[in-house]
């Protein structure tokens, strides 16, 4: 008996999530930005009716929203992860394995439910009465199946948002709905390599021998097409894989023109950074420090700039790294002078994750027996009294490197001074 | 640090045995050590359901003889029963507000509460919706 696995997503996440607090965006065109405003990232059906396509360039759209008073937001991706917490909550009342894919999809186990699709309407109802976001869910015995089965039950109402294709003939069926291009883990490359070949939709696939697929696309499109069989060659994991490397990394809303100013975005990009391996109970090994001009203005001088140290003995002490992004920022900063150049992204990376209890000791390691204490004073502080109470100086105080979002929602539900409002 | 550190559990008649787990000091004993509870916490008495639980601030007193206040924060559910009786969100029209679900004549009011000043009843119609039930309220005052 195959495992029936679940995707259920949100579509248009964002807008849903915007939607919750303010009613008056119903039913209008809403469409969400990405980091620093670039483009639209998220729109609600009446925009994408309006044919504002996914990436168009917010200059490019200011007729539109003129002219159909579009709603438009910046990313608010404060509110987005809490509503996202939310969701996630909700499902685990309805199984005891969730994978989280992304803010707004999740695998579920369906395994062991008498009547699946019962049993999905009931938590797509519960999604929708609880926390006000509507999701669609496909079942089928693989994820790449689910995702094609969420895919159709997005796409065409008739569904009310749940499909279940385990059944074989149920599936064969509808499959020849789904364009080869949507398949999950097929790209542009190997989608027009098919179309050459005949396939057009995930029906196709099917009858594909196992070799051929190894030929046109790799081992890559080998597993889509043996998961389109309904061979499941990527598990439901119930344990989130040991997390390898991370990376913080942000648009400038302002280009960065000088050492100082490069620093203090970095500095905060190496503080998150280090938060996030406190809270996961790692230590990192390799930091990396990036920046770049902007690629897209040939017209001004370029640069790109990037290092990569060791840190040791392995840490997650904001000091640590800020010390070793320091070192990094220095020696990759462009020398000579005349040229001035514009930063406009910079970031840092961590690899070589490990856990804490895990580190190597070095032989002679520095005895900073205070450095947990504050570290844990640090987080405790900026738990309690919100993110960026406790600083280091050299983040800088104005933190011109910020981005740009000229139209973010409050955050409704995680700060006290940004609540929602009732007359 | 303890002379001997117990790597294993101690097992007799075929039980663990409970090992003390309050740090001994050498002068007296404190007498509260075995009493120590979790500190009260009001607000989980309050959040009934956390993740449908959404908390909005209040403008405006028409649900003072509710005991809602302009300024008060109210923690709203969305998982609460929509029972006539009961201070709800509803969405009207676009706007959000806060009153009590009524009942007349078999049609549902969104009423307020508060005999100082008039606010009109509104009708309950198919294009409004209870956005959450209230459960309950969070109020300060001034210290200095």
């Amino acid at each position: 008996m195959k495992r029936p696995i679940a995707i259920s997503d949100s579509a248009n996440f964002y807008v849903s999530a915007e939607r919750i607090f303010d009613p008056t965006l119903k039913n209008v065109p809403v469409i969400v930005l990405s980091n620093n405003d670039g483009c639209a990232v998220a729109r609600s059906d009446e925009a994408k009716a309006l044919g504002i396509k996914m990436g168009e360039p917010l200059h490019l759209l200011q007729d539109k929203i003129k002219a159909h008073g579009v709603r438009v937001f910046s990313s608010n991706y404060t509110l987005y992860g809490d509503i996202s917490r939310r969701v996630v909550e909700v499902y685990e009342d309805f199984t005891p394995n969730v994978e989280i894919y992304s803010i707004d999809e999740c695998f579920l186990d369906f395994g062991g439910f008498k009547d699946r699709d019962k049993h999905a309407r009931a938590m797509r109802r519960e999604v929708l009465r609880l926390i006000g976001v509507p999701v669609r869910i496909g079942i089928a015995p693989t994820k790449t199946l689910a995702k094609c089965a969420n895919d159709i039950a997005k796409k065409n109402p008739i569904f009310g948002g749940v499909l279940d294709v385990m059944d074989d003939a149920l599936a064969t069926w509808l499959l020849p709905m789904v364009p080869v291009g949507d398949i999950w883990g097929i790209g542009c490359k190997t989608d027009a390599k098919l179309q050459k070949l005949g396939i057009y939709t995930a029906a196709d696939p099917r009858d594909m021998p196992t070799k051929q697929a190894r030929a046109v696309g790799s081992v890559v499109l080998e597993r889509t097409v043996l998961e389109l069989q309904g061979e499941a060659c990527l598990a439901f994991d119930d344990i989130e894989p040991q997390r390898k490397g991370m990376a913080v990394t942000r648009s400038a809303g302002t280009p960065m023109k000088d050492f100082d100013t490069v620093f203090q975005a970095v500095t905060a990009h190496a503080t998150r950074a280090a938060e996030k391996l406190r809270q996961h109970g790692l230590v990192a090994g390799t930091l990396t420090v990036f920046f770049h001009t902007n690629r897209h203005r040939l017209d001004r001088p370029q640069y790109s700039g990037s290092r990569s140290t060791r840190v040791t003995p392995m840490s997650s002490d904001t000091f640590d790294l800020v010390e070793a992004a320091r070192r990094c920022a220095q020696a990759a900063w462009p020398k000579g002078e005349g040229q001035a150049f514009g930063f406009t992204k910079a970031g840092i990376m961590l690899a070589d994750l490990i856990r804490f209890e895990d580190r190597p000791l070095t032989l002679f390691d520095v005895e900073k027996p205070k450095s947990a204490a504050l570290m844990s004073a640090l987080d405790q502080v900026n738990n309690r009294f919100g993110m960026k109470t406790l600083v280091l100086a050299s983040e800088g105080m104005k933190r011109p490197w910020q981005l740009r979002s000229d139209h973010r929602s409050p955050r409704y539900t995680t700060r006290l001074t940004d609540l929602p409002v009732v007359r | 640090m303890p002379v001997f550190s117990v790597e294993t559990p101690v097992i007799a008649n075929g039980m663990p045995v409970r090992l003390v787990a309050n740090a001994v000091s050498a002068g007296f004993p404190s007498p509260a050590g075995d009493d120590l509870e979790d500190e009260i916490a009001p607000i989980s008495w309050v959040v009934r359901h956390p993740s449908s639980t959404f908390w909005w601030r209040v403008e405006g007193d028409c649900l003072w003889d509710a005991g809602i206040r302009d300024g008060d924060i109210i923690a709203v559910d969305r998982a609460g029963k929509r029972r006539v009786g009961r201070a709800v969100l509803a969405v009207v029209e676009g706007a959000v507000t806060a009153k009590i679900l009524r009942k007349r004549d078999g049609r549902y009011f969104l009423a307020p509460a508060n005999s100082k000043e008039s606010f009109p009843d509104i009708e309950l119609t198919e294009d409004s919706e209870i956005w959450g039930v209230i459960a309950g309220v969070v109020r300060r005052y001034d210290l200095e």
